[in-house]
C-alpha cells in the first residue's frame, strides 16, 4: 500500500450519533492500525430525544453482535411493528405505516391494484387490514417474522421504541471495551491547517490538544466542525416542512406499551407518542410562525394520559442538510449534517447509514477527493429521498381550514415528488427506484392513508368478477387476523425478551419490510 | 422483434381478452443468426411456459455461463454469470491486496461459472443455497431463424392475427395525435388502441413524419455502424467440447463475437466501416474456412428521445441500438416488453404511466450502453478504433465508477443498474483495472493467513468445476439438435 493509513480518528460529540460511530469503527477498523477517540461535554449535553426507530437499526445491532435481549434489557425497549397516523388525512381517520407488505402481488400485479378495484365496487375493507404488520400492531399483538416464504408472517420486519440515552451508554462501554479512549472537555478551539484548510487538532477548555486525520463531527445541530470550523453552509428545507421547533416531555405509563409509535396531527404539527417499557415519551412538533411555545406546550399537555415525570425539553431546529456531509477531512454524522423531523423516525437511520457509507468509503491519510465524493453522492440522495416522503404527509394533509394544514395543502413541492404523485392519482403506480429506505408499501400507506384516490389502475384486474375477487381478499384478510390472533400479547413478548425465553430472534436485513426475498 | 413482442404480450395479456395484430412487413433487414443471452431469458420462457428442452433442441442452443474476451496478443478473461463462490463479503478487497503482495491469481478463479466453462463443464444452477452450483447462473445461445419460428408458432396458439403487407399510410386522429389506423398496402386498414413498433432500424410509426420522435445518435460515444454475421459448421468429429461461453475479441476495426451452437458456431464482426473495407471484411471471413449464410446490417448506435409517444410504444432497435456487443437487442427488448405489462395503459394512454415507462426504460438503456463503452474503454487502447473511441468523453457516472474501482476497488452503486456489483467488480477485474488501494478493514487479517485462505476457496472451486459434467455431452443428452 502506498499511501499511509489514518492513524487516529477523533470523534466530536457523545449523543447516539458519536457512540453509534465509536461502536461500529471500533467494531471494524483494525485496532492494530488505527485509534479511535472521542470528544464530549457533560456540561454541553445531548439531545436527549429520539427514541422510535426503523427496522434497519437491528441490523447494525447483528453488524455488532450485539444480543438483541440484551439490548432490549439495556434500553427499555419495546417493539415496534409501523406508525399510526392519526388524523393526517381527514382529521377523524387514521391508518398504519407497517414495517411490511400489503398483500401479495398476484399473476405480477401489485395487491393494491385489486384492493382498489373491489373498492370501486363498493367493498369498504381498508388496506391495513391485508399487512400483517398492521393488523398485529392494531391488535397489540407481537411475534417474530419467519424465514419461510410461504408463510403469512415473512412479509415485515420490525424496530423498537428505546430509551436513547441508555443506549448511547450501553455503545459507550461497548466502545470501552474496544479500546476507543474517551475524553470529557469542552472544545474551545479548532485549528485549521494553513495551507490545505484541513482540521489538525482540538483543544479543550483545560488547554488540552487532541490531533488526528479524520474528524468526526457528532457534535449535534451546532455542527462544531462541519460549520463551525468549516463553514461548509446549509440547504434549508423549510419551504417544504415548516415545522421548526418541538417540545419533548415523557410521562407515566398507564397501559401496556403498543408495539407502534403514533403521531397524531395537530392543528399545527404533530404530537409523537412513544411507548417505553417505563415511560411514554410524548412531543409536540410545530412550526413558530403558526404557534407559540406556551401554546405548543399546552396543546402537549392537556392530550397526555399518564402524569409528567419530567420537566419539559424545548427543542429549535432548521430542517435541511449540510451541503456536503463529508468536507475535508471532516464528517458529519447525526444533527451535525442535517436534520429531518421525526416524522417517519429516520435520525437513526441516517446516522446509521452515514457510518456505513463512511466505512466502505474509508479514506486513507492523503483523502482523496473520490472518497468524499461517493460519500456525498450517497448521503444526499438518501436525504432527499427521505425528505420527499416526508413532504408527502404534509402536502397530501386533508385538514381543511387549520391554516398551517391549508398552506402545507398550497405550498409548491418538489419536482420529483410532484411526479411520483401525479403518476399514483393517475394509474396507481408508485414510482420504482432502487435506492433509498422508503418503498412500494411505505408510499401506498401514506397515499391511501391519506385519502389520495388514483383515478385508474391497472385495467388487467378489471376482468375478475367482484364475487371471485372479494372471496379472495377476504380469504387473505381472514387468515392474516387468524394468525394475528395466534400472537404474543406486545407486553408478554417484551416480558419474554426480556426473561431470555423468548427464542431466537431473526436475522436482520438493510430492508424496512422484513428479508428481501 | 415482433413475435418477440406477439408472444410476450398475448401470454402477458392472454386472460384479459386484449387482441393482437402482428403486421408482417416484408423486406425487413436481416435478422443476427444466433443470440447470445443473459439468464433473464430463462425466467421469461418460464413465464411463457416453454419447455426448455425442446426449445433448445428445435434452436440447437448450447448454454451460456459468461463470455469470454481477448485482446492484446494473450490477454483474456472469462466474465462469467451468477456470483463468487465463496461467501468471503469483500471478496474483491481481499483479492485486491493479494494481488498488491504479488499473488497473481485471476478474479474469476472464484466464480465456479467461469472455472467450469473453460474446461468445457457445464451444470445447472442448484436451488439449494448451501450447494455450490447455486452460484452458477446461465443464458442461452440460441439459432434465431428456429427461434423466430418457435415463437411464431407459440404467438399463433395465442390467437395472435396476422396480416402480411407493407405499410403505405399512418392515419392520425387529429384532435389527440394519436395513431387511430395503419393503412396497408392493399388499402386495407388496421386499427388498434396501441401500437408496437418493432420495425427495427426503420421505426415506421415511431420515426415517422406523423409521429416524429428524434432518434439521438450515440455513434460518437459507441463508433460503431456495420455488423456482418456467418456460421461456421462444426466438423461432425470435433463437437467433443463446447465451452458455454460467448467469444469476443477486440480486433483493430471493432469486435469480433462467436456464438457456439450445437452443430454450428455464428461469427459476428461489429465495426466501423471506415476501418474495414468490404475487401478486409471478405478477407477476414475468407479465413474462416467454410464460412456461408454471410449477412450484413447496418447498425445506428442511438437512442429515441421518447420511447412510448401517444399510442405507440417502440420496442428493440426501433427505440434504440446499443449494439448487441454485449447485451443483446433481445434482451433489452425483452426487458421493455415485460415492462410495458406492468404499465399497460387503457384506451387514453394515460400520460404520467406512459412518463413512468420512458423514465424507467431509457435509465436503463443508459445503463446499458455504459456497460458498452466500458468495453471499448477497457480493452481497446491503442488501435484505430480505439483512436475513434476516444473521441467522446465518457458519460459521467461511467467515469465515477471507473474512477473509483481504480482508487479503490468499489463498484458506485446507480439507479435502475442491470448487473450486479459484483458482476462489474469482476468484469473491470478481469479487464486488469486492478485497484490502487483496498479497504482497511481488509487488513484485519495477516498476509499469509488470508492468502491460505483463499487457496482453500480455489482449491474448492477448482474441485467443483472438475465434478460437472462436460457441456457438449449433457447437451448431447438433454436437448441434442433436431
Ligand atoms: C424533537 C426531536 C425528536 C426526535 N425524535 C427522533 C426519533 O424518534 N427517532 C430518531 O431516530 N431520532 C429522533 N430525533 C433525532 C435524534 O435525537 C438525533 O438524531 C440523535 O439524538 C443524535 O443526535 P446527535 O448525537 O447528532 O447530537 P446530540 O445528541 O446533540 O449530541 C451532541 C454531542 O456533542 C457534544 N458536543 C457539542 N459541542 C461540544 C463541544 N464544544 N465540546 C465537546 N463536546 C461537544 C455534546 O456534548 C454531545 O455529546 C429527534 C430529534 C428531535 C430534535
Amino acid at each position: 500500500m502506498s499511501a499511509q493509513r489514518i492513524q487516529q480518528v477523533v470523534i466530536v460529540g457523545g449523543g447516539t450519533a458519536g457512540w453509534m460511530t465509536a461502536a461500529a469503527l471500533a467494531r471494524f477498523l483494525p485496532p492494530a492500525l488505527c485509534r479511535i477517540v472521542l470528544v464530549e461535554s457533560e456540561q454541553i449535553g445531548t439531545v436527549g430525544v429520539g427514541e422510535a426507530t426503523i427496522p434497519h437499526i437491528r441490523h447494525f445491532n447483528q453488524l455488532l453482535g450485539i444480543d438483541e435481549n440484551e439490548f432490549i434489557r439495556a434500553t427499555y425497549a419495546t417493539y415496534k411493528l409501523g406508525i399510526q397516523f392519526t388524523g393526517w388525512g381527514a382529521p377523524d381517520s387514521s391508518y398504519i405505516h407497517p414495517f411490511g407488505l400489503f398483500g401479495h402481488d398476484i399473476r405480477g400485479i401489485d395487491f393494491h391494484h385489486y384492493w382498489l378495484h373491489l373498492r370501486s365496487l363498493g367493498d369498504e375493507t381498508p388496506l391495513d387490514n391485508f399487512s400483517i404488520a398492521a393488523v398485529a400492531a392494531t391488535a397489540g399483538k407481537f411475534a417474530y417474522p419467519e424465514k419461510n416464504p410461504d408463510s403469512l408472517r415473512s412479509d415485515f420486519g420490525y424496530a423498537f421504541h428505546l430509551d436513547a440515552s441508555l443506549y448511547a451508554k450501553f455503545l459507550r462501554n461497548y466502545s470501552a471495551e474496544r479500546g476507543v479512549r474517551r475524553i470529557e472537555g469542552k472544545i474551545n478551539q479548532v485549528k485549521l491547517c494553513s495551507l490545505t484548510g484541513f482540521i489538525e487538532s482540538l483543544t479543550l477548555e483545560n488547554g488540552e490538544k487532541i490531533d488526528g486525520q479524520l474528524f468526526i463531527d457528532c457534535s449535534g445541530f451546532r455542527g462544531l466542525l462541519i460549520e463551525g470550523a468549516l463553514k461548509t453552509g446549509y440547504e434549508d428545507w423549510r419551504q417544504w416542512l415548516p415545522c421548526d421547533r418541538a417540545v419533548a416531555m415523557p410521562s407515566e405509563r398507564t397501559t401496556d406499551p403498543v408495539p407502534y409509535t403514533r403521531s397524531i396531527a395537530q392543528r399545527v404539527g404533530w404530537q409523537w407518542r412513544i411507548p417505553l417499557q417505563h415511560r411514554t415519551g410524548n412531543g409536540q412538533v410545530y412550526s413558530s410562525e403558526y404557534l407559540n411555545d406556551e401554546d405548543a406546550l399546552y396543546l402537549l399537555r392537556s392530550q397526555l394520559n399518564g402524569e409528567e415525570t419530567g420537566e419539559p425539553n424545548f427543542l429549535r431546529f432548521v430542517t435541511g442538510r449540510r451541503k456536503k456531509s463529508w468536507n475535508k477531512n471532516c464528517v458529519a454524522i447525526g444533527l451535525a449534517s442535517g436534520f429531518l423531523e421525526p416524522l417517519e423516525s429516520t435520525s437513526i437511520y441516517l446516522i446509521q447509514v452515514a457510518i456505513l457509507k463512511l466505512l466502505e468509503n474509508f479514506p486513507d491519510a492523503d483523502f482523496a477527493e473520490i472518497d468524499r465524493a461517493e460519500f456525498n453522492r450517497h448521503i444526499d440522495l438518501e436525504y432527499r429521498r427521505v425528505r420527499d416522503f416526508l413532504i408527502l404527509h404534509y402536502k397530501a394533509n386533508g385538514r381543511v381550514g387549520d391554516p398551517f394544514w391549508d398552506a402545507c395543502r398550497a405550498m409548491s413541492i418538489p419536482a420529483e415528488l410532484e411526479r411520483k404523485i401525479n403518476l399514483f392519482r393517475e394509474s396507481a403506480q408508485v414510482e420504482h427506484y432502487q435506492q433509498g429506505l422508503f418503498m412500494t408499501p411505505s408510499w401506498l400507506a401514506v397515499y391511501i392513508g391519506q385519502g389520495i384516490v388514483p383515478q385508474g389502475y391497472d385495467s388487467r384486474v378489471m376482468r375478475h368478477p367482484k364475487d371471485t375477487m372479494a372471496d379472495y381478499l377476504k380469504k387473505i384478510s381472514e387468515a392474516i387476523e387468524a394468525d394475528v390472533h395466534g400472537m404474543a400479547d406486545h407486553k408478554t413478548a417484551i416480558d419474554n425478551a426480556i426473561k431470555g425465553i423468548s427464542g431466537i430472534y431473526p436475522e436482520a436485513s438493510m430492508n424496512l419490510y422484513g428479508l428481501p426475498k | 422483434m415482433g413475435w418477440m413482442a406477439a408472444a410476450i404480450l398475448a401470454r402477458g395479456l392472454k386472460a384479459e381478452g386484449v387482441e393482437l395484430t402482428l403486421i408482417d412487413i416484408p423486406d425487413m433487414p436481416a435478422d443476427d443468426l444466433a443470440e447470445s443471452s443473459l439468464p433473464a431469458i430463462r425466467q421469461l420462457h418460464q413465464m411463457l411456459g416453454f419447455d426448455e428442452r425442446q426449445l433448445m433442441s428445435i434452436t440447437g442452443a448450447s448454454f451460456k455461463l459468461g463470455t469470454e474476451y481477448r485482446w492484446g496478443p494473450a490477454t483474456s478473461f472469462v466474465h462469467p454469470m451468477g456470483k463468487p463462490a465463496t461467501i468471503v463479503p469483500a471478496l474483491e478487497q481481499e483479492v485486491s491486496r493479494l494481488h498488491l503482495i504479488g499473488d497473481d491469481c485471476a478474479y474469476e478463479n472464484y466464480f465456479l461459472s467461469a472455472v467450469a466453462a473453460r474446461q468445457g463443464k457445464f451444470a445447472f444452477p442448484d436451488p439449494d443455497e448451501k450447494s455450490i452450483r447455486s452460484t452458477l447462473s446461465c443464458g442461452l445461445h440460441l439459432d434465431v431463424k428456429n427461434y423466430k419460428e418457435y415463437l411464431k408458432d407459440y404467438a399463433r396458439f395465442l390467437k395472435v392475427a396476422v396480416r402480411k403487407g407493407a405499410l403505405q399510410a399512418i392515419n392520425i386522429c387529429s384532435s389527440s395525435g394519436f395513431i387511430k389506423a395503419l393503412v396497408l398496402d392493399d388499402n386495407s386498414r388496421v386499427e388498434a388502441d396501441l401500437y408496437v413498433d418493432c420495425s427495427g432500424e426503420s421505426a415506421l410509426l415511431i420515426g415517422s413524419a406523423e409521429l416524429a420522435v428524434p432518434y439521438a445518435s450515440w455513434q460518437v460515444d459507441l463508433p460503431l455502424d456495420r455488423m456482418v454475421n456467418f456460421s461456421v459448421l462444426r466438423p461432425s468429429c470435433k463437437t467433443n467440447t463446447i465451452c458455454p461461453l460467448t467469444k469476443v475479441r477486440a480486433a483493430p476495426w471493432g469486435w469480433q463475437r462467436e456464438i457456439p451452437l450445437q452443430r454450428k458456431v455464428v461469427h459476428q464482426f461489429i465495426y466501423h466501416s471506415g476501418l474495414l473495407d468490404d475487401e478486409g471484411l471478405a478477407k477476414e471471413v475468407h479465413r474462416m474456412a467454410g464460412a456461408s449464410d454471410v449477412r450484413y446490417t447496418e447498425i445506428k448506435p442511438g437512442c429515441r428521445e421518447v420511447l412510448w409517444s401517444r399510442n405507440c410504444v417502440a420496442v428493440g432497435a426501433a427505440a434504440g441500438n446499443i449494439t448487441s456487443l454485449a447485451v443483446s437487442e433481445l434482451h433489452w427488448a425483452q426487458s421493455a416488453l415485460v415492462r410495458l405489462l406492468d404499465y399497460f395503459p387503457n384506451k387514453s394512454c394515460e400520460p404520467f404511466n406512459a412518463a413512468e415507462y420512458n423514465r424507467l426504460t431509457m435509465q436503463e438503456f443508459e445503463r446499458l450502453r455504459d456497460f458498452h463503452i466500458a468495453h471499448q474503454v477497457t480493452m481497446h487502447s491503442d488501435s484505430a478504433f480505439a483512436r475513434l473511441c476516444s473521441e467522446a468523453p465518457i458519460p459521467a457516472p461511467l467515469q465515477h465508477r471507473i474512477d473509483l474501482f481504480l482508487h479503490r476497488g468499489r463498484i458506485a452503486a446507480y439507479e435502475y443498474e442491470v448487473m450486479s456489483d459484483q458482476l462489474w467488480a469482476a468484469f473491470f477485474l478481469g479487464a486488469g483495472l486492478w485497484p490502487k488501494r483496498y479497504d482497511i478493514m481488509t487488513e484485519a487479517l495477516p498476509e499469509r493467513e488470508l492468502l491460505q485462505n483463499h487457496q482453500r476457496i480455489r482449491a474448492a472451486i477448482s474441485k467443483a468445476a472438475n465434478a460437472m459434467p462436460n457441456h457438449h455431452e449433457l447437451l448431447a443428452s438433454y436437448c441434442p439438435t433436431r
